[in-house]
């Protein structure tokens, strides 16, 4: 507690039950699968509208 | 009679060399034509063929990528699964009450490997170091080692104290 304070200064609480902490983790993992499937989305287009040639080369 | 009938037939011949000639010229005049149109033609199938394949090739790629793309996207679903399955099987309130410090280390470990994926996934390199409050040995989900600590301290036992 004494090194979170000389670091960050006020120690302050944010209480969660266990429910919404589960929640929050489950929202968080949307996210990153939300980002993993857009990141996949564009590397499809790009290897879609890549030339024939580069992509044989791959 | 015998010259009148010579006259005929000379302009007979006269004529059917006439239209022989005549036909000679339509009849190559045709040809030519054909010859042409069957040039064309041909080099129109070449097209075509060669449309065929590339529409063909697009299409077997297209299938390729959109395949990989599903199974990317599934595979982009497992970590919430997995997720969603473990925390069925868990109960954290009776872990709470059990060992706090033990679900205190878990979570924080969880939630750090989880931020360094996230950043992974954002394209950043995912390898910011782990901060020292973190305890070493928490459990499920927390990074395998300390090496890349903000204090770098051999000793352990630092690590644990809050």
């Amino acid at each position: 507690m004494k090194e979170f304070t000389a670091e960050h200064g006020e120690l302050a609480y944010v209480v969660l039950s266990m429910k919404d902490y589960e929640n929050l983790a489950l929202n968080i993992a949307d996210l990153r699968r939300f980002l993993e499937q857009q990141n996949e989305i564009i590397v499809y287009y790009e290897d879609a509208l890549k030339p024939e040639e580069e992509t044989k080369s791959k | 009679m015998g010259a009148k009938l010579a006259i005929v037939f000379f302009m007979l011949m006269l004529a059917m060399a006439g239209a022989g000639s005549w036909y000679y010229k339509q009849t190559q005049a045709r040809i030519a034509v054909l010859q042409e149109n069957n040039a064309k033609l041909e080099v129109a199938v070449d097209t075509a063929e060669s449309s065929i394949a590339t529409l063909q090739a697009d299409a077997i790629k297209s299938a390729e990528l959109t395949k990989k793309l599903q199974n990317d996207l599934q595979k982009a679903e497992q970590y919430g699964d997995s997720l969603r399955n473990r925390l069925r099987e868990l109960d954290l309130v009776q872990d709470a009450i059990r060992d706090s410090a033990n679900l205190e280390g878990r979570m924080n470990g969880a939630t750090a490997k989880l931020w360094r994926e996230l950043e992974d996934v954002t394209g950043g390199d995912g390898d910011t170091p782990l901060p020292n409050w973190l305890q070493s040995d928490s459990g499920t989900g927390s990074e395998d080692s300390n090496t890349d600590r903000e204090d770098n301290s051999t000793d352990s036992s630092s690590t644990k104290t809050r």
